[in-house]
């Protein structure tokens, strides 16, 4: 680009900024959103936590041991274990439990039963070789914690009878420990914080910055169009690919600010809420030089996300028809790092060169502190590849006067032709 | 019909908005008139003289908080029903549905007028002969060029044949062809016997097209009357010399 | 109501509708393809990391003296690749990233202790700890058996309690409970996307071109049209419900969901279409309701999101574990529907909350429906005003004050929880006095109020003492009684009573400091920004019922704590009347610190008086005597 045009395309940059900053609801949607999201996202969840923590401590399970399940010096144990309603049917089932076979088949019809019906949250009956079958409900609410207790309380009571059993024969009880297990964590506090950014935050920021590119990009072409501002903008003294260029910018910017606001007030809402819960295992600390490259890989993201944004915009004719236009490229980009997003997944040669793939894996590699700088540098590369190339096809688009001036719907079939035929004299 | 033939009728009107920040806004305060079949009446003001707030009354979906208005011996307020089956009404922001077709569009309109089934038909053949539109009868609206959405929105505006015409600035926005095709149009219709009530700021197209003229000013009429009389009484020869010769005299 | 009417106006919009393709698309289609990708996808993605993961060789080392513990686990960790390393290493080895994990032997009491080190950060690390660990588990297990059998413990006394579990759930339970979490949320997502759509056409766009002012001129009733407009945006909820509920069904059933196919019953996903259909029809009339207001297209769309967004919330009940349908939930909008809709899906749903669910579904939308009759009122329309002075018209006040009060939150969240957090003393008064007091006087100053009028605190009198003392038993009274009521509802957790406990403990700081830090100065800080900035602020433009309402549930909310949320609004409520009643700020500041200080001091005592009908008696009598001493309201007002 020409010294002079560059100067034009800051002074379209600006006036798209200017622009944007003044309407009111932009303004609301990039700030205050982010900054009012985050702290009632992790104040819902904590206390959704309480709330249920509180439910479960103050329910009581109700079992129902059929037959001879642990006859009753053993089912005992089970109630003094707590929280537990323990009932006791004796009959027809419950008895062929130890050989198996028919038995088996009539206690489980008796135990869907009674969980089906919501008399019992959990049935213990006789199982193989003087152990025992616990029927749970795993499309029952209260079945799946009725289960955890009531395996919590077997253990225990298993242990408990060990214990009993050895110090009624004279040996100490401690020493069945015989050895314990214990695990511990090397990584700090930062390191573990760092791993849980990495985890959450990748797919995150490419949607919020994609999102928050949107509604500009949308503005700047389509909504030029329904403004009938479009054809003012033609007619600039002003090269067509500055044009694009200072569009192009304000997008960028106000996408990049999408994600850097969203960054921090992710990180800022984290650590206020860490430090509320006095969690000390995990601290979010991410160092300046981290949070610029992972910026850094927001804006080449961004750059062949933006080109592909305004490209396509420029066929719709109204705002409207822009976003109808772009709502599945958007879900494009909010599917794929979903999708890509798996544990133990990392940048390799191949994924560094797949689009969208690659920032998701660079930002997490980023975030968590473990880059492995040569397919970190690939995909760095592929993106600024990718970024110039939508960006000049992007252009060569924009520069046809005939898209800007559509009245008529421009159907998006024609896109190929359009991209083909020789430049127009803007 | 009332009593003296006139197909619109106002007496008295009056419409008070309540504004947060002015206070209350008298938009229009006592205005009376009459207007007879076959006969074209302009209403000329300034922008935000009561001329678009006297015909939104007169079509009823503004109530007016004193005074009288009727179209073809409705009241109304009282029978709103029977005033909107008698007028047809254009604005110059009305807009037409991007994805129905112009036939759609009359179809769709001519129903909610309750036309019958026998009769829908032929009358949309003849609009769209009359409009020139059976080129483009079949194409949606969105593809239309400005001119002959015009055309299909005065179709619309006549579906029914109704005996008032009520039209606000139809001319807005026109180019000369489509402003000339529109009153072409309004001749048609007044030599069909047609009432119209009709207002602009075009003054050419008022002394053009008006029978009798009246000049709005704040909620008021400062005068109403044939081109003549108003030059009689100014002692000016063209509109744009007359109304500001009113606005100046007490 | 003239049917032909509603019918001309539905087949329009339905006609329009049909004929946007590409939004069609986007709300419509575009869901509906997502699913089996989104599930296909995911589970092949997280198979193949976790196959990856499973079959990596890690790397295990043994610290000094863990040779003991290294012979007998050695040949369980080659289960899975896995290279144990000979020597010894220190922890050091592990973050140069020499081994994945070691394990070193710590001499405990009562039983020496296997201590296995690894790093959270890496996949890899993570993964060898999980190994070495269930190695260790199996080694330990096998050790305790054969020690009980020297001492001659035979058979093993923990048999008996041994367990094998079994899922008595049919596979169409197993299906319907998985389609049952994720179908409610989606059917509210879809209802309400494709139904904004409609709406928005319906009445935002339709006046933003002009058209519905050519409606309105013609012969037929504003009611008729708004509800032909009704039934195309219901219609279009309820085709995108119904492409959805057959897609993600499919999914389901063809085992997108984890791998195995589930079956899914025709009949359930049938009833559960049959109860959405009142909530999109309650869905429908809000979004009528609310693009109706807008006077384009974009400005209905950023009236929209919110609504969305908070139908989502109830929309959650049936995604979350553990929440049950109960007769009190079903009268949930939205959420009762959602549970309902779950039940249905599972089976064996119990009959009278699923049958309330829908019922009380129907009289919402009734409800809403007989509103919408009134939304095409043409004196609102057709008023020629800019977009935001007809929605900036109403309790413009108010809205700046509470504006003012979603700014102080948000300082006191991320500026004041962190120092709290390092600092529970200085934090809280950094909080009260830093915050809290300064943003009083902010949120005063959006309200267009002078200080000396929202707060109100020019002559401290006699009466002002003496209401607040006779008035601290009952404001006791009612925050303890609500505690304990609101515990069937909502249990507080042990770990919380004991953190609060700890935090208002008068063993580690004196009584002098801790009336200062817990008492007086909330009672300032906070009686001058709820009772004086806010409180005065809404009574701007607000009736005192709703003024009271609104400050107190920001009063509750305050606390950030969902147990204090109703005793603490209670309270402020309490206050707010005083407030209000007194003309004054004085009584409310000494009531809140009298009555922190009795918590304070005699929390023990007063829930053991709540037992006692005298206590409750002399409080009531307390709270009359105060409110009469203040007969003529506002009688100082300034």
């Amino acid at each position: 680009m020409r010294e002079g045009s560059a100067a034009d395309a800051l002074r379209i940059f600006r006036k798209e900024v200017v622009g944007a900053a003044r309407d009111r609801h932009t303004l609301l949607h990039t700030v205050a959103v982010p900054l009012l999201v985050y702290p009632l996202l992790f104040l819902g969840t904590a206390q959704w936590m309480v709330y249920r923590k509180g439910v479960e401590e103050n329910a009581t399970y109700r079992v129902l041991l059929l037959g001879d399940a642990l006859p009753p010096p053993l089912g005992e144990k089970l109630v003094r274990a707590g929280g537990l309603g323990v009932e006791r049917e004796t009959g027809e089932a419950g008895k062929g439990g130890g050989g198996g076979g028919g038995g088996g088949e009539a206690d489980l019809e008796r135990a869907r039963a009674s969980l089906l019906r919501g008399e019992a949250d959990v049935v213990l009956a006789p199982g193989e070789s003087g152990t025992l079958r616990l029927y749970f409900d795993s499309g029952g609410e209260r079945s799946e914690s009725g289960r955890r207790r009531v395996e919590r309380a077997l253990e225990g009571a298993g242990e408990e009878a060990r214990r009993d059993a050895a110090a009624d024969r004279g040996f100490d009880p401690t020493e069945l420990e015989v050895a314990s297990v214990r695990r511990e964590d090397l990584a700090s506090p930062e390191e573990a914080g760092r791993r849980v950014l990495g985890a959450l935050l990748p797919v995150l920021l490419l949607v919020m910055s994609v999102t928050g590119a949107f509604g500009l990009a949308v503005d700047v072409t389509a909504g030029e169009k329904e403004r009938r501002t479009a054809e003012t903008t033609l007619l600039l003294p002003v090269p067509s690919r500055a044009v694009f260029a200072g569009k192009f910018l304000a997008v960028l910017a106000a996408g990049g600010l999408a994600s850097a606001l969203n960054l921090a007030s992710m990180l800022l809402a984290s650590r206020a809420f860490l430090g509320g819960l006095g969690e000390r295992s995990l601290a979010v600390h991410v160092p300046p030089a981290s949070l610029a490259l992972v910026l850094l890989v927001c804006l080449l993201f961004l750059a062949s996300a933006v080109s592909l944004l305004l490209g396509v915009a420029l066929f719709a004719r109204t705002f409207r028809e822009g976003q109808s236009y772009l709502t599945p490229l958007l879900t494009l980009f909010i599917l794929v790092p979903m999708l890509a997003f798996q544990p133990g997944a990392r940048l390799t040669g191949a994924t560094a060169l797949v689009p969208i793939v690659n920032a998701t894996f660079a930002l997490r590699e980023t975030l968590e502190g473990s880059i492995s700088p040569g397919p970190f540098l690939l995909a760095l590369a592929a993106m600024a590849v990718y970024g110039a190339l939508a960006f000049a096809l992007a252009a060569r688009l924009h520069a046809r006067a005939e898209l800007h001036l559509a009245e008529e719907a421009l159907p998006l079939r024609r896109f190929g032709a359009w991209l083909r035929r020789p430049e127009a004299v803007a | 019909m009332s009593e003296d033939g006139a197909a619109i009728r106002v007496e008295g009107l009056v419409k008070v908005y309540a504004d947060p920040r002015r206070g209350e806004v008298r938009a229009l305060d006592g205005v009376s008139f009459a207007c007879a079949r076959g006969e074209v009446l302009g209403l000329l003001g300034p922008n935000g003289a009561g001329k678009t707030t006297t015909l939104r009354i007169l079509s009823t979906v503004l109530l007016p908080t004193e005074g009288a208005a009727s179209v073809a011996g409705h009241d109304c307020v009282e029978e709103p029903l029977a005033v909107r089956r008698s007028i047809g009404f254009l604005s110059a922001n009305t807009g037409l549905y991007p994805r129905l077709t112009a036939r759609e569009t009359l179809d769709f309109f001519g129903r909610l007028h309750h036309l019958p089934e026998d009769r829908l038909g032929p009358r949309i053949e003849t609009l769209l002969e009359a409009f020139d539109l059976r080129e483009i009868a079949d194409r949606r609206c969105e593809k239309l060029s400005t001119g002959q959405r015009q055309r299909v929105s005065l179709a619309r505006t006549v579906v029914h044949a109704p005996p008032v015409l009520i039209l606000d600035e139809p001319t807005t926005g026109l180019d000369i062809l489509g402003a000339s095709a529109a009153i072409l149009f309004l001749q048609s219709q007044r030599a069909e016997g047609c009432a119209i009530l009709f207002s602009t700021h075009v003054m050419a197209e008022a002394e053009k097209l008006c029978d009798r003229i009246g000049i709005l000013h704040r909620g008021r009429i400062l005068a109403i009357g044939t081109l003549e009389e108003l030059r009689t009484r100014t002692g000016r020869r063209y509109l744009e010399e007359i109304f500001p010769a009113l606005l100046s005299s007490p | 109501m003239n049917l032909g009417d509603v019918r001309l106006v539905f087949l329009r919009e339905a006609r329009d509708l049909l004929r946007d393709r590409r939004a069609l698309f986007a709300s419509l289609f575009l869901p509906a393809l997502l699913y089996p990708a989104l599930f296909f996808g995911t589970a092949h993605f997280r198979k193949a990391a976790e196959k990856s993961l499973e079959n990596r060789e890690v790397v295990v080392g043994f610290g000094p003296g863990a040779e003991r513990i290294r012979f007998a686990i050695e040949g369980l960790l080659r289960r899975r690749p896995c290279r144990v390393l000979s020597g010894s290493f220190e922890p050091s080895d592990l973050a140069e990233g020499r081994v994945h994990a070691i394990v070193e032997s710590s001499p405990a009491v009562p039983a020496p202790e296997a201590v296995v080190r690894f790093r959270s950060n890496s996949d890899l690390s993570a993964e060898a700890a999980a190994r070495v660990g269930r190695a260790l588990e199996d080694w330990r297990e096998e050790a305790r058996r054969t020690r009980l059998e020297t001492w001659g413990v035979l058979p093993d006394p923990a048999a008996a309690f041994r367990f094998e579990a079994v899922d008595a759930a049919l596979p169409e339970r197993a299906g319907g409970a998985l389609l049952g979490r994720l179908l409610p949320l989606v059917l509210v997502l879809v209802t309400i996307s494709a139904g904004s759509v409609a709406a928005l056409e319906a009445f935002a766009a339709e006046r933003e071109r002009g058209t519905l002012e050519t409606l309105l001129v013609h012969p037929v009733a504003p009611s008729d049209l708004a509800t032909g407009k009704f039934l195309a945006i219901l219609a279009a909820s309820l085709a995108a419900a119904v492409t959805n509920v057959a897609s993600l069904g499919a999914t389901v059933a063809l085992g997108g969901a984890g791998g195995a196919s589930h079956s899914v019953s025709l009949s359930a996903l049938a009833g559960a279409f049959l109860l959405l259909v009142p909530t999109a029809a309650f869905l429908a009339g809000l979004l009528a309701e609310v693009s109706a207001r807008a006077r384009t297209f974009r400005e209905g769309q950023n009236y929209v999101l919110p609504l969305s967004l908070a139908c989502m919330v109830p929309g959650l009940a049936a995604f979350l574990p553990g929440i049950e349908l109960t007769p009190l939930l079903a009268l949930v909008p939205i959420g009762g529907t959602a549970l309902a809709i779950r039940e249905v899906l599972k089976g064996g749903a119990p009959l009278l909350p699923v049958a309330l669910a829908g019922a009380s579904a129907t009289v919402y939308a009734a409800l809403l429906v007989r509103r919408t009759g009134r939304l095409l009122d043409a004196e609102r329309i057709l008023r020629d005003e800019p977009p935001e002075a007809e929605a900036s018209r109403a309790h413009l006040h108010s809205r700046r004050t509470l504006g003012a009060t979603a700014a102080t939150f948000l300082l006191v969240f991320y500026l004041g929880f962190p120092a709290q957090a390092r600092d529970p003393i200085g934090g809280l008064l950094a909080t009260l006095y830093g915050i809290v007091l300064p943003c009083a006087f902010l949120v005063a100053r959006a309200s267009g109020l002078p200080p000396r009028e929202a707060f109100r605190l020019s002559a401290l009198r006699p009466a002002h003492v003496l209401a607040a003392a006779a008035l601290v038993p009952a404001a006791g009274a009612i925050s303890g009684l609500l505690l304990r009521l609101q515990e069937r509802f909502l249990p507080t957790p042990e770990s919380l009573l004991r953190e609060m406990a700890e935090k208002m403990s008068l063993d580690t700081i004196s009584p002098s400091l801790a009336l200062l830090l817990f008492a007086a100065s909330p009672g300032l800080c906070e009686e001058l920004l709820f009772r004086g900035a806010i409180l005065r602020g809404l009574r701007r433009d607000l009736p005192a019922a709703k003024a009271v309402a609104i400050s107190s549930l920001l009063f509750g909310a305050f606390h950030f704590e969902i147990h204090r949320l109703v005793p603490q609004a209670a309270l402020g409520a309490l206050l707010a009347a005083l407030t209000l009643r007194a003309g004054s700020l004085w009584p409310a500041v000494l009531l809140h610190a009298g009555h922190n200080a009795l918590v304070l001091f005699a929390g023990e005592a007063v829930s053991y008086l709540l037992l006692d009908p005298r206590f409750l008696v002399a409080s009531a009598l307390g709270a009359f005597a105060a409110f009469r001493l203040f007969a003529r309201p506002g009688r100082d007002a300034a």
